[in-house]
């Protein structure tokens, strides 16, 4: 495999052979911020396609200054704050059936050790965080899945999405605030409660 | 430093960039149970949140690099149709059409060309860029390489791969193939392939396959004008070109390459009046003549034992054995297409 910087160049000259390497390189990178972001698998496809593809059309603008996968995160990031469509789920289920030719098959979970109610309790809490992400606005959202999520600096923020440190740093805090809000409101409903030192569950939750 | 500000300054702490102004905020949130209930809460969701990352990550589905790339492909050339780009054998189908071989090609581009194949892996200095054809006319006035009345006896898969269950009847392809499974595609590949039918080796093989050709290299001025004006005198003789390529060297020369099949009495009547058009300052003018025979056979064989293999073949090794395929068919229909009583004539057009 050639250097990602001599496959741009190569790509640069309107080389498919070389751009198709590079799509290879950062499919699973791009499609996993398209998830994220748009949260429906079909929906992603559809946005990582189409990050793929004005990638190749502007790919003469791309200058080396930003790695490679940042700048694709950029335009992926920005194709989807700009898309009107309405947003599903920001985190896979993993109750989500996966469809293969053989038929199909349960999503694998990687086995944690721990005690299974703790299992049981992180997975409630993922759905709840889930369901609370996707009530936010777009850009808390995309803010905080590029930080959260992608583990960008703040200073990587400001410039995948052309705007300021001020604009990131509150933009930030309203988004974890609000999610914050969001998911006290949604636990208590279940039972299960955040609190400082970790998770807690009620007594009651424990039983059943 | 009162609950407000704290509120507001939780995110930068929680970051570690909360330098100035640290010890103030500890500070209430020791005497502020409320605040100091805030913060955890807020530190314990995005822990959650960071732990659920790898849990969560997911791979692009599958075939996802091939629609990116069949949808730029669709973008760029239409002169073949949508010819697979990881077709390996794409490329040197490519050289045989234009009726002459790589190394012939190497020589014409000059020494120390570097240039690109449109796509698989390519031999050493005999490579080349193919672009868009930007200029020229709409696809459907296009001729087709594969013409049917050429073809001769249909091909099927290989007779030890026939007795498998797996080739299914195939079904006409729904309206949306956007996201198409693996089974789907197979049977879209399968579909196109069986369009096109090839001369068996017992027709072909067996009688000795000449082409004769004339390769005539022009330097011109102004590529689009001369390729208008040799396309116009050609279509008065009612000739189209079986083949039109276009391609750009590395040192920046535009080549244009029609490639005509013309029948034996006319085709130095079509040179002489192609030439009579002073397209431009003639470089070379030479005679080929090649029998490929042999390499039909080889080729032929080497399909159907791609053929056999892809009938067992799921996801990634399907699409690259089919898109083989594909251009093997193409290879063996170009040898197939220049009959006997046609001469190519080939005209390499640069600026």
């Amino acid at each position: 495999m050639e250097a990602v910087s001599q496959l741009v160049r190569r790509a640069q000259k309107k080389d498919l052979v070389a751009f198709e390497q590079l799509v290879l390189l950062y499919q699973d990178r791009v499609y996993v911020l398209a998830r994220r972001l748009a949260g429906d698998p079909l929906d992603a496809e559809d946005l990582a396609q189409e990050v793929f593809i004005r990638a190749y059309r502007g790919i003469h603008a791309f200058r080396g200054e930003a790695d490679f996968g940042t700048w694709l995160h950029r335009i992926t990031v920005n194709l989807w704050l700009n898309s009107r469509r309405k947003t599903a789920v920001a985190v896979i289920s993993l109750d989500e059936p996966v469809v293969t030719t053989e038929g199909t098959m349960r999503r694998e979970v990687p086995t944690l050790d721990g005690e299974p109610e703790k299992l049981l309790l992180d997975k409630e809490l993922g759905e709840v965080l889930q369901q609370a992400l996707e009530g936010l606005p777009k850009e808390q959202r995309a803010v905080l899945v590029l930080r959260e999520l992608e583990d960008y600096t703040y200073e990587e923020i400001a410039s995948l999405l052309s705007c300021s440190l001020g604009t990131v740093r509150s933009r930030l805090s309203r988004a974890r605030e609000a999610l914050r809000k969001a998911m006290t409101g949604r636990t208590r409903e279940l039972g299960v409660h955040v609190a400082a030192d970790g998770l807690a569950c009620t007594a009651e939750k424990k039983e059943t | 430093m009162d609950c407000k500000e704290v509120s507001s300054r939780a995110s930068l702490w929680l970051d570690g960039k909360l330098a100035a102004g640290e010890s103030d905020f500890l500070r209430h949130l020791d005497v502020c149970r409320a605040c100091a209930r805030e913060v955890g809460e807020l530190q314990t969701i995005l822990t959650v949140l960071r732990d659920g990352r790898g849990r969560n990550t997911v791979s692009a589905p599958e075939g996802f690099a091939m629609r990116v790339m069949d949808r730029l492909q669709a973008e760029r050339v239409p002169r073949f149709g949508r010819l697979p780009l990881r077709s390996l054998a794409l490329a040197a189908s490519f050289l045989f059409l234009l009726g002459m071989n790589s190394i012939l090609v190497g020589r014409y581009l000059g020494e120390g060309s570097q240039v690109t194949l449109p796509s698989g892996p390519a031999a050493g200095s005999d490579q080349i860029m193919e672009i868009p054809p930007a200029s020229l006319p709409d696809a459907d006035e296009q001729p087709q390489i594969s013409k049917p009345e050429v073809f001769i006896v249909p091909v099927k898969p290989a007779p030890r791969a026939e007795a498998k269950p797996q080739s299914k009847p195939l079904v006409e392809q729904p309206a949306d193939v956007k996201h198409p499974t693996p089974e789907r595609q197979r049977q879209v590949m399968v579909a196109s392939l069986a369009a096109v039918t090839i001369p068996g080796p017992e027709v072909f093989v067996q009688q000795r396959r000449v082409t004769e050709g004339v390769l005539l290299k022009v330097a011109v001025t102004r590529l689009d004008e001369a390729s208008r004006r040799l396309v116009e005198v050609a279509g008065r003789q009612g000739l189209d070109p079986v083949a039109v390529s276009e391609m750009l060297a590395a040192d920046g020369r535009l080549i244009k390459v029609y490639r005509y099949e013309v029948p034996y009495l006319l085709s130095s009547r079509f040179v002489t009046e192609a030439l009579n058009l002073n397209l431009g300052r003639v470089l070379d003018e030479r005679h080929v003549t090649e029998d490929v025979s042999s390499e039909y056979g080889q080729k032929l064989e080497q399909y159907r034992q791609l053929a056999a293999k892809a009938l067992d073949a799921r996801g990634a090794e399907a699409e690259e054995l089919y898109g083989a395929m594909n251009g093997l068919i193409r290879q063996l229909a170009g040898m197939h297409s220049t009959s006997r009583d046609k001469k190519a004539v080939t005209f390499w057009l640069e600026s």
